[in-house]
């Protein structure tokens, strides 16, 4: 976790075992009217989860979440303003985009499968969404 | 999945987030329900894991 504003980090890093992590550590920690960026890393190199996006609409004081692929592909998901989804809306609307995308798009592999749902969903919902990925040699 | 499995998916999933824990569970949607009607025996879920 990281201070948004100053770069200053916040508590250790916290490792999570396959498919749970438990960030009360670091949320714990979290100083109300501050904003924070918390930083996490996927061995698929998928993009964001119905996970991710409860979590950072969850907690006020996330202001954006980043994701590292193992592959060096970087996902940024964050708030544009006040008029966002609820984390239960938001989950609700990956859920749903992604099982359409499961059926529009079968050949589409989960990380990009992942992707194309934020690109459709994030905007309706707040969010801004972007990923870097590195360029090639 | 079904709307129903859906918004238990979305119950549980906020349930935990709010919380502060990812965690993913094996479980069937029964399960979910469980989960997500107590919030402790969630976290001892996690904490257990190895």
């Amino acid at each position: 976790m990281v201070n948004a504003d100053t770069g200053t980090t916040v508590g250790g890093v916290i490792s999570g075992s396959e498919g749970a992590v438990d960030l009360r550590t670091h949320l714990n920690m979290l100083v109300t009217g501050r904003r924070y960026a918390q930083l996490h890393t996927y061995p698929g190199s998928a993009s964001f989860s119905e996970w991710d996006v409860a979590t950072l609409l969850a907690w006020k004081q996330i202001h954006a979440m980043v994701v590292v692929g193992v592959d060096g592909t970087w996902y940024a998901l964050s708030r544009l303003g006040e008029l966002i989804a609820s984390d239960w809306e938001a989950a609700d609307a990956f859920l749903i985009e992604l099982d359409r995308l499961e059926r529009e798009r079968p050949d589409l592999s989960l990380r990009e499968r992942t992707h194309h749902v934020w690109l459709r969903i994030a905007d309706s919902l707040g969010l801004r969404y972007d990923r870097v990925q590195r360029s090639a040699p | 999945m079904t709307p129903e499995e859906r918004r238990m998916r979305v119950e549980y999933v906020v349930k935990m987030a709010r919380l502060g824990i990812m965690a993913e569970p094996e479980y069937d949607h029964e399960e979910w329900r469980v989960q997500a009607d107590a919030d402790e025996r969630a976290i001892e879920y996690v904490l257990k894991k190895p």
